[in-house]
């Protein structure tokens, strides 16, 4: 048994409803940790990269990592990794909240799910104990009345994940839910367990963790607590306003998307912005387990059509379902994003496939007809009703559940779709933001700003200003960024954590708590590890070299207006530099030399 | 000359009285610079963290403003 790991894993053949018990390797916890890494290490060798990734031949693992649920800062994160139906390469997403612990303390760092059900299950873990029950109740049933039945039948003790209509409905960016607003967002993840008829994951432990050196463990907890504790980010700053107190500073430094990149500044920023949702709408911050950081929003319109509270929104929420649908109304906003929440889909995907809609509404490839209504950039109201349409299916929302590189291809248009491997990138228009190109450009999941955050560097001065306008560099420090993102992802913390500390004290953390004897290069090295097994996964799912690049409008048409007026992202020297720092050949693939040096 | 000052998160405070919610025209001498800037304001040093002028990242406080120019000022912010 391994310090800090509960040492066992559940594995579960939906098929067959076998369900097994069966030992953590302490090699393999070693040489990738656990979360992101373990649960890549383990789907690679258990799913042929070009199955269907809806069909029963795929495997989703929910993974927590050895920091979870121990008294390390931050620590309630777990993983949801799986070949993803949006994209085809892998996908891994993050979740906060209260279950990745919960299944710690009933005994299990992971739950692998294999096959699929024949009728809706609901599966429950209590201490060890495992039982699949049938849950046709529970089908069709939103996230938030899933949780309040589970919890009325089950007791409150019980931590829950699951998947709403748009899950169960495969729609190709569902979600998976825990706490009815913290999601494992993107990709698809909860149309993967909708594939499998599994509605909901209810778990209660009440085992403990031991560390293998608590005094250390202690200490270095301290230690990296009082640097969260002291930076104004982590200490004050994310509370106060949240995620979106980014949308002036984007705004204004011309990257905020908006109507589908078509521009760099959206002129009613202000209106969504976190000063604004603090003052207008903010009930109280919310955390995940164990966070001192608290950025989560319990919000609620007060009054108008979109009356009503719930969580969020976040800052890429506000952009996708404002900005890049040039929506001003923060109610109309925050209501698009409780409707997500509820139906259970990825908030960015989702608001950017209606953005992509709009913009064939506009240049007339999409009729009234064809949507059913109008579709103009800037209609609150249409947001939030085809929300509601694509989370159900209905009507031409099960065009647009496929999400826009699908839609945008069906109309003869592909370069609308704004996005990168099918998945559409976030909330940083990298004309005026060099390096998110190179990281878009390469991210293992299609786009995605948390694989390597080079808005910290670039636009927030974080660890240090780096020119937002120049190719030079950029490509190393998003190297550094995604092997430490990888590195992190598989620990169990929340990423923003790292606003504040690095590798050596997240390393400090991990040697206490599980005894493996790590310091900040290794931390490092097991990132890397991670990230070319995921490259090596895409591969041989099929994906080459032309797969590493943006949408054509951010490579020739120049930026129109604002601080990067005239720029494009001159990806080729940053992707050609990208490569051989990252001891690849020139078609991007990881050469021999590196991959045994990696031990792959 | 006249100068937009925009200020974000916690430094709104410093915003002269009858401001808007983030902004404020301000009356300044020809040849001000952002540091005199932040005086006249009241704003320490050691927390305004960015500033932009007219969307450009400035790092230098000794920088002379132009009548109409718009200057953004945060503390330390993150999210993503
Ligand atoms: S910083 Fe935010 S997302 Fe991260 S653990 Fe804390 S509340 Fe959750």
């Amino acid at each position: 048994m391994i310090s800090a790991y509960a040492g066992k894993l559940l594995r579960v053949d939906l098929t067959s409803r076998q369900v097994r018990s069966e030992s953590i390797d302490p090699d393999a916890a070693r040489r990738f940790i656990g979360g992101r890494g373990l649960a890549t290490k383990m789907l690679s060798e258990a799913v042929h990269p070009q199955v269907d990734p809806l069909s029963p031949a795929n495997t989703l693992i929910l993974a927590t990592g050895p920091l979870t649920g121990t008294s390390a800062m931050c620590g309630g994160r777990f993983m949801a990794v799986t070949k993803g139906p949006l994209t085809g390469t892998i996908a891994s997403s993050n979740c906060g909240g209260t279950f990745g612990p919960e299944l710690k303390y009933a005994g299990y760092d992971m739950v692998v799910l294999e096959g699929a059900a024949s009728e809706p299950l609901l599966m429950v873990i209590e201490d060890g104990k495992v039982e699949l029950h049938p849950a046709g109740e529970l089908w069709g049933l939103n996230v938030h009345e899933t949780e309040d039945r589970l919890h009325g039948e089950l007791g409150r003790d019980f931590q829950l994940v699951s998947i709403g209509p748009a899950g169960e409905k495969l729609v190709r960016f569902a979600a998976i839910i825990n706490d009815k607003g913290r999601a494992a967002g993107r990709s698809g993840v909860g149309a993967v367990m909708g594939s499998k008829k599994l509605k909901a994951i209810a778990v209660r432990g009440t085992g403990g963790l031991s560390v293998a050196d608590p005094p250390g463990f202690r200490a270095a907890c301290l230690d990296s607590l009082a640097k969260l504790e002291a930076g104004e980010i982590t200490g004050q700053g994310l509370q106060s306003f949240g995620t979106a107190i980014l949308v002036n500073i984007i705004n204004e430094s011309g990257v905020f998307p908006t109507r589908n990149f078509r521009q760099g500044q959206f002129e009613s920023a202000e209106k969504i912005s976190g000063e604004t949702i603090a003052e207008e709408i903010l009930v109280r911050p919310r955390a995940c387990v164990a966070c001192p950081i608290a950025c989560g929003r319990v919000t609620e319109v007060r009054g108008g059509p979109y009356r009503s509270r719930g969580d969020g929104p976040e800052y890429e929420t506000v952009w996708a379902l404002g900005a890049d649908t040039g929506v001003e109304d923060l109610g109309a906003v925050t209501k698009a994003n409780y409707v997500c929440n509820e139906l259970g889909m990825d908030t960015i995907t989702a608001g950017a496939t209606v953005a992509c809609a709009m913009e064939l509404f506009e240049e007339g490839v999409l009729s009234e007809k064809d949507v059913g209504r109008k579709l103009k950039f800037g209609d609150a109201e249409a947001v939030v009703d085809m929300m509601t349409k694509i989370g159900n299916r209905e009507g031409f929302g099960d065009v647009l559940a496929e999400g826009s590189a699908r839609v945008a291809e069906r109309y003869g248009r592909p370069e609308l779709f704004m996005g990168v491997k099918k998945q559409e990138m976030p909330a940083y228009d990298p004309r005026g933001v060099f390096g998110m190109g190179v990281q878009y450009a390469t991210s293992n999941r299609g786009g995605c700003h948390v694989r390597g955050y080079m808005i910290a560097p670039e636009i927030l001065g974080v660890p240090q200003k780096l020119d937002a306008h120049t190719p030079q560099g950029k490509a190393e420090t998003n190297i550094a960024f995604q092997n430490l993102t990888a590195a992190l992802d598989s620990i169990g913390v929340c990423l923003f954590v790292t606003f504040s500390i690095g590798a050596p004290e997240l390393a400090a953390m991990l040697k206490t708590a599980t005894g493996f004897d790590y310091d900040a290069d290794e931390f490092m090295q097991v990132g890397e590890r991670i990230w070319n097994l995921e490259k090596l996964f895409n591969m041989k799912a099929g994906l080459t070299r032309k797969d590493d690049t943006l949408p054509r409008r951010l490579l020739s048409e120049p930026m129109p207006a604002g601080p990067a007026k005239g720029l494009t992202v001159p990806l080729d020297e940053m992707l050609t530099q990208y490569y051989r720092l990252r001891g690849w050949d020139e078609q991007g693939a990881p050469t021999q030399e590196k991959l045994a040096a990696l031990g792959l | 000359m006249n100068v937009e000052v925009r200020l974000f998160a916690t430094l709104r405070e410093y915003l002269p009285a009858g401001s808007g919610r983030t902004s404020a025209q301000i009356e300044m001498q020809e040849g001000t610079r952002i540091c005199d800037l932040l005086d006249r304001l009241g704003i320490p040093a050691a927390i305004a963290h960015l500033v932009l002028v007219d969307g450009r990242y400035e790092a230098d406080r000794t920088r002379e403003l132009q009548d109409g120019c718009a200057v953004s000022i945060w503390p330390p912010i993150g999210g993503g």
